[in-house]
């Protein structure tokens, strides 16, 4: 599946350094981005219970990811300690630590529908794309941190590069 | 479907507590806080109520609506409960999902942070809101936009309305009293078109009014607009109706008094938001009074001080019309030269 972009998605280097990831936003409301993108995953539950693979929780990021969220402990790739409901099996993770986790995967293919995640995802999100490009599809604001806090982006409906959250909400009030 | 409704749901692990209190409420929020577990306790106790390890304790008639029930069209024949939807339900945008809520006489509790473009025909109030709070072993809703935050607090310079018809024309004659700007934001949509067209208004303390029972599917976006720029702030009362029902002109009225004291449990389905049916009170209650309210055409008795000082009027009360409208906030829009509102205990009302 190609990502298809609206306009040229400039690529982003940081001089002398190693080439680093861009978010890219897609926001559009969810018939809209499944019109787009018929191969995004929306369901983000159903397709990392059928498609998840033990090196996926092997990482630290994944480890600190699903802690910080769900406030469990990776023992193991198929053990983890949840402070509700104690051992439970990856599948009983949350919706936004799905969707996190498969936002990880090397798969450049892989789009995710964002508005899974809640606000406490967000920071996540754009940790992951300081790694790999990443590209996301949101169809609700989401929050990605205090007034003014920096933040790199690229909203793909406008083409807008978003440099901190002041940026992103004047970007999303364009396409809203 | 009328009235608000408690639940307690629990299992071995987990306990959920809360009342659903309108036609239309949404449970949102972070990740990981328990809005899919609820739901999936729901489903296990309707497939089996007694020997699932799930307790329900509750008045109401519930029921949980997925997308096979939606393929099946077993939705279509209830009435008259509750109704819990996760966010995976693809038909959420759709026009017959609006029209199910609209039409059906159910409430729905939605989980989904979507702002649906389809629920935007059917508006929700702000209060219903929620995010699911864990207190002392029980999972809770929380509101995640209380009304305290969203009144005003310093003298504006400039007023946005949402309302283009009467709240509009009152908050102008709010303005040209106090020497400020009033702006019509033509809805919801068009607010944010009128601040960005003024540059967010730079350097200058604006205030945007809008009805609370409807600007569900804005409050985030907005709610972060007074983050970003805090000369701008958000007035929610839950509609303009609804703050001249609760003023002096109609405080002896009996049944005004108890519709506002319970709304929840005054108001039926038959209004799909809490905004139409205030319009409707109002319409009602200023006919009785032998006067009239229109939403198009502002009548000067909610704007104007009496003019009928010697004859019997439902509506006399001495002082500022503006001023008891606006209730305690009515000194953060009086002009700086201008003496206070007097006290409520010196304003008279005939007696019929």
């Amino acid at each position: 599946m190609k990502i298809q972009a609206e306009m040229t998605i400039p690529n982003k280097q940081k001089t002398g350094e190693e080439m680093c990831g861009v978010l890219y936003i897609h926001f559009y409301d969810k018939h809209e981005l499944f019109e787009r993108y018929p191969h995004m995953i929306f369901d983000t539950t159903t397709y990392f219970k059928n498609t998840f693979r033990p090196e996926w929780l092997s990482s630290d990021l994944a480890k600190e990811m699903v802690f910080d969220v769900d406030k469990s402990v990776v023992e193991s790739p198929y053990c983890i300690m949840s402070p509700i409901f104690g051992q439970i099996a990856p599948e009983r993770l949350s919706g936004g630590v799905h969707a996190l986790l498969l936002m990880l995967q090397d798969t450049k293919e892989l789009m995710v529908w964002a508005t899974n995640c809640g606000d406490n995802c967000a920071k996540w999100i754009l940790k992951i794309a300081e790694k790999k490009d990443l590209h996301i599809g949101l169809s609700h604001y989401m929050r990605f941190g205090d007034p003014d806090e920096p933040m790199e982006a690229i909203l793909v409906n406008t083409g807008r590069e978003i440099h901190n959250t002041r940026d992103y909400f004047h970007a999303i009030a364009e396409v809203w | 479907m009328v009235g608000s409704y408690e639940f307690k749901i629990s299992s071995e692990h987990i306990s959920y507590e809360f009342a659903i209190k309108r036609n239309i409420t949404f449970i949102q929020g972070d990740s990981g806080t328990g809005k899919t577990t609820l739901i999936e306790l729901l489903e296990q106790a309707l497939v089996s109520p007694s020997d699932v390890g799930v307790a329900v304790e509750t008045k109401a008639e519930w029921e949980v609506l997925d997308n096979n029930i939606w393929r099946q069209s077993v939705h279509l024949t209830w009435c008259n409960k509750i109704v819990f939807i996760d966010e995976g339900l693809w038909c959420l945008s759709s026009k017959d999902f609006a029209r199910f809520v609209k039409n059906s006489g159910n409430y729905v509790v939605i989980i989904s942070r979507e702002p649906h473009k389809s629920l935007n025909m059917l508006p929700h109030s702000t209060k219903e809101m929620y995010r699911i709070r864990y207190v002392d072993g029980i999972n809770t809703l929380e509101e995640i936009y209380p009304t305290e935050k969203f009144v005003p607090s310093q003298k504006p310079d400039i007023i946005v309305t949402e309302d283009e018809n009467a709240g509009f024309v009152f908050f102008t004659a709010v303005a040209e009293r106090s020497g400020s700007e009033c702006y019509q934001g033509k809805g919801k949509p068009n607010i944010d078109n009128v601040l960005r067209e003024n540059n967010y208004f730079s350097g200058k303390k604006i205030l945007i009014v809008a009805d609370g029972a409807a600007f569900g599917p804005q409050i985030k976006f907005f709610n972060n607009l007074i983050e970003l720029y805090p000369n701008i702030q958000l007035w929610l009362p839950e509609s303009f109706e609804y703050l001249i029902l609760s003023s002096p002109l109609f405080d002896s009225t009996k049944e005004v008094r108890e519709i506002l004291a319970n709304p929840s449990h005054k108001i039926s389905t038959e209004y799909f938001s809490w905004e139409r049916f205030f319009t409707w009170c109002l319409k009602q209650e200023a006919a009785k009074q032998g006067t009239w309210y229109n939403k198009n055409n502002l009548n000067v008795c909610y704007k104007r001080d009496c003019c009928c000082k010697d004859k019997q009027c439902a509506l006399y009360t001495e002082g500022d019309k503006l001023d008891l409208i606006l209730g305690a906030y009515a000194p953060l829009f009086r002009a700086d030269n201008e003496t206070k509102m007097k006290p409520e205990s010196t304003l008279k009302r005939l007696s019929f």
